[in-house]
């Protein structure tokens, strides 16, 4: 088990500034996950740790040792990380059977071959591949092509995991058990995983920290609860859940991470306290409010004030969706299911808690 | 539609099934009896003829292993590693492939024949010669010359589209890159290895030109040199024997690509997904300079050096002249192209026969390929089988079934006009067009055509305002394909040709084997240049087009 500590990394594709000064540290047996969208440098910044790819600049460090260092010229092969990954699409090698292909890291070193046997029928009873050692990858489904590459890269107990978007080839029911079960696996050995996705749910639900990247910059680090509640920027609330962005300006100071702010674009203009969960750069008296659709009630019986008018409703299953209008603003809210109002009804609503936001 | 279809089928069996069946048919047929292994038991009681034909498969065989060598480390060099210059190294270990054989055996003679400028500068300096060229050995470095660019072109398109992330995986794991090489990548293109060199087994068993430049001074005989002898006599005992020799050439190579077909479809694993990223450069390191003199060493020995003594040699006023200017002329090129007949002959005639040909496979190629990607079936898939069979016929065993159907036995005597040359070459090449054109119109899906039924067309309009136009870079493309290696070929012209009708290769031979070696390298830097052009200009507009 290992932490991994990134110092002023910078990655330049020829002129393509792709990794912006980037510093990180991820502990000892933490799942972490780098979430963005494509070509916000998320698979570049996790094949820096593997040591696919050099950074320009700075330091990385696997376990307190450093694998990487521009300044000293250090640069530790791939193949000395003691690093287990997982592929995209796998990379089952096709020549080799399931067996042959969970041995092959026990076999480079020099593993006496019971104790192979004994580990690789251990890891394939974790991994649920009973049955199928002698099967080729083309004799495989998607599914299990996946486990084996996921057996891969534990059997020989790496001291961190990194796993490439491992679930974005598999069909979504399976990848929606696959991702509690690698949570699990990750958990019962207690190992670093570094986690690269573009796919938030999946993010939610396993990492223990989050980091939203955009343009090779870290916009926020942090729980998953706390990057939902307090996204601290325009493009996490965006990328993040689903957001309605209002101005509001100030009519009260900061107190206690707390501020009074005028949403002058509802009707009757209404006044709320809003959340300030990060420090302020100020320019004047205007700021950007997010308010998450859950947190809109609308209806008199829920203390609703600011009147506004439906202007359509589909139905997702679970919830039912409304974009109401209030004054020539849209505004996206989950109600339940059971609440039905008619496209065109007036309405009264409230918006229980509100966030401030850098834009 | 039906009627047309069963037209072509007829037109395809006339050309290309009913000359292979009636050669087959002879082989076993004597005056006296139907069906008799006489003919084979004759030709065979003769030592020479089972030696040419242990000659074939000894070269085949050696030829294959060697260039197999040669194409996969060029491959792996030129692909993998950050050897300088990379992409004009590819283009430049190509350009062989764009030589005919017979012209570059030509070059390799005036290095390393007896009079060769190699063997004589080490003459002059160490007192012996440095290599005859006109032995065994020197056939199967010739030809191996000639025949390992297949093999590297698909070691190479191997190694570039592999998955980068099953070498990854590998390194990951805690392999070093050698390791990685080893138990991961070669097993992975191995089957691409293979593949390469069977095809090269069969072009090499195939190949006349080469033989009969090298071998043939130093009495090494192969089955293609074999035959063109027995034909040259005209006796009737001449022509059996060169059918039964042909009959065995023809299961030597057909049996090399029919192995080849039965491993591809085989070979459990497709390596290509395409989606990944292309694998990173291996650092060479200190070795780096050791491997790129090796690599430009290669190229100057197996693409300039052939070049330039031919066309020194073309320039000579008369072979063993000292080196000085006043040796040298371009008297020679001037005779060629103006002076003499028979090699202005020779470029009117193989300039039209290339045309002629070209034109006849691209329409008849066309339309088998249409019928066979439109209408599945029995019928299709025979012609199909048919059309594009020739590829893996030897060109002098088709020459020797032509010549058997065409020369008055059904009526029709084509023999000494150019319309057995064209006939032959249209058979030849038609799976040129047919594997082009065909790609072609899987691209083009049914419902463009359907659209145009639907707006009121009529069948043969959709053809002539959709389909054609559509098809026009492969139709374009295919002509191309022909006319190149017709306008210099010399396997099926040698066995063809009238006293009216003789092709460049014929006239350059000719010239090469009556002692004028002045002539033939000026006539042969001619086609070379010729053949560049035509392929730099091809390049250009194909790659243009592909571009819009």
């Amino acid at each position: 088990m290992a932490c991994i500590r990134l110092e002023n990394v910078e990655k330049y594709f020829g002129s393509n500034h792709v990794i912006k000064n980037l510093s990180l540290d991820i502990r000892d047996g933490e799942f972490i996950t780098f979430l963005g969208p494509s070509g916000c440098g998320k698979t570049t910044t996790l094949r820096m740790i593997a040591g696919f790819e050099n950074p320009t600049s700075g330091e990385i460090f696997i376990g307190n040792k450093p694998v990487f260092s521009h300044k000293k010229g250090l640069n530790t092969p791939p193949e000395d990380r003691n690093i287990g990954m997982v592929f995209q699409n796998y990379a089952v090698w096709p020549h080799m059977n399931v067996f042959n292909n969970i041995a092959y890291p026990l076999k480079i070193r020099k593993i006496p071959k019971d104790e192979i046997k004994r580990k690789v029928d251990r890891i394939i009873e974790i991994v649920k591949l009973k049955g199928l050692e002698r099967r080729y990858p083309y004799q495989l489904s998607g599914g299990q092509q996946q486990r084996v590459a996921f057996a891969r890269a534990l059997v020989y107990s790496p001291s961190i995991l990194l796993l490439d978007e491992p679930l974005s080839n598999l069909d979504a029911k399976l990848r929606e058990e696959m991702r509690f079960e690698i949570k699990d696996i990750q958990k019962k050995l207690g190992i670093t995983v570094v986690y690269v996705t573009h796919d938030q749910a999946e993010a939610m639900v396993m990492s223990d920290r989050i980091v939203v990247m955009k343009d090779g910059v870290i916009q926020q680090i942090g729980d998953p609860l706390e990057i939902y509640n307090h996204p601290k920027n325009r493009f996490v609330a965006d990328f993040i859940g689903i957001s309605n962005f209002l101005k509001g300006k100030i009519v009260g100071d900061e107190a206690g991470g707390k501020m009074r702010v005028k949403l002058y674009e509802l009707e009757d203009a209404p006044e709320m306290e809003v959340d300030v969960p990060h420090p302020l750069k100020l320019k004047d008296k205007e700021v950007t409010v997010v308010v998450r659709p859950e947190d809109i009630l609308i209806g008199a019986e829920t203390g609703g004030r600011i009147g506004g008018k439906i202007f359509k409703r589909t139905f997702l299953g679970g919830i039912m969706n409304y974009i109401i209008v209030s004054k020539e603003t849209k505004l996206r809210v989950e109600a339940p299911k059971h609440q039905i109002l008619e496209e065109g009804d007036r309405i009264k609503f409230v918006i229980k808690r509100a966030v401030v936001v850098e834009d | 539609m039906k009627i047309l279809s069963l037209v072509l089928f007829i037109i395809i069996f006339i050309l290309i099934g009913a000359p292979l069946i009636l050669l087959l048919m002879d082989s076993f047929h004597t005056e006296d009896s139907f069906f008799t292994l006489k003919n084979y038991t004759d030709t065979f009681s003769r030592r020479s003829n089972i030696r040419s034909a242990v000659n074939t498969l000894n070269l085949a065989v050696l030829t294959a292993l060697f260039s197999t060598l040669v194409g996969s480390v060029l491959a792996w060099i030129i692909a993998r590693t950050d050897i300088p210059g990379k992409s004009l190294l590819k283009t430049l270990v190509m350009v062989p492939y764009m030589i005919p054989p017979f012209i570059g055996a030509m070059g390799w003679m005036f290095l390393f024949g007896r009079a060769g400028y190699i063997n004589k500068i080490w003459e002059h300096l160490f007192g012996h010669r440095l290599f005859n060229i006109h032995s065994f050995a020197g056939l199967v470095l010739v030809l191996s010359m000639y025949v390992y660019p297949p093999v590297f072109i698909t070691v190479y398109t191997a190694l570039v589209n592999m998955d980068a992330s099953l070498e990854e995986a590998g390194r990951i794991c805690g392999a070093r890159l050698f390791r990685v090489m080893r138990s991961i990548s070669l097993p992975l293109v191995l089957p691409s290895i293979m593949s390469g060199t069977l095809l090269v087994f069969a072009m090499s068993a195939s190949n006349f030109g080469i033989p009969a430049i090298i071998g043939m001074p130093a009495r090494i005989h192969v089955l293609t040199t074999r035959i063109m002898s027995y034909m040259a006599t005209g006796t009737e005992r001449g022509l059996s024997r060169a059918i039964s020799l042909s009959v065995i050439l023809i299961a030597i190579a057909l049996g090399g690509l029919m192995l080849n077909n039965y491993l591809v479809s085989k070979s459990k694993f497709t390596i290509i997904s395409g989606k990944s990223t292309r694998p990173a450069d291996i650092k060479l390191g200190k070795f780096k300079p050791l491997v790129a003199v090796f690599v430009w060493i290669f190229v100057v020995f197996a693409v300039f050096l052939p070049m330039f003594s031919l066309a020194l040699t073309s320039l000579w006023k008369a072979w063993g002249l000292p080196f000085k200017l006043s040796s040298f002329t371009l008297r020679n090129y001037y005779k060629v192209l103006f002076v003499d007949s028979d090699t202005k002959i020779a470029l009117k005639n193989s300039f039209i026969f290339a045309i002629i040909s070209a034109t006849f496979v691209t329409i008849l190629g066309s339309l088998v390929a249409y019928f066979t990607v439109r209408w599945k079936g029995n019928l299709s898939r025979t012609m199909d089988m048919l059309a594009t069979l020739p590829q893996a016929i030897p060109g002098t065993a088709l020459a020797v079934a032509m010549i058997l159907v065409w020369s008055g036995r059904f009526g029709l005597n084509l023999y000494n006009t150019m319309w057995i040359i064209i006939v032959a070459y249209t058979a030849r090449y038609l799976f040129f067009a047919v594997r082009t054109v065909a790609g072609a119109v899987k691209q083009i899906h049914v419902s463009l055509e359907e659209a145009g039924r639907s707006v009121g067309s009529k069948p043969l309009k959709v053809l002539k305002d959709i389909t054609i136009p559509i098809l026009k870079p492969a139709l374009i493309s295919s002509w191309a394909l022909v006319f190149m290696p017709t306008f210099r070929e010399l396997t099926i012209s040698i066995l063809l040709y009238g006293p009216t009708t003789k092709t460049i290769g014929v006239t350059i031979y000719g010239l090469q084997e009556g002692g004028e070696y002045q002539m033939a390298s000026a006539f042969a830097t001619i086609v070379l240049l010729i053949a560049f052009v035509l392929q730099f200009v091809v390049n250009r507009c194909l790659f243009g087009r592909r571009q819009s």
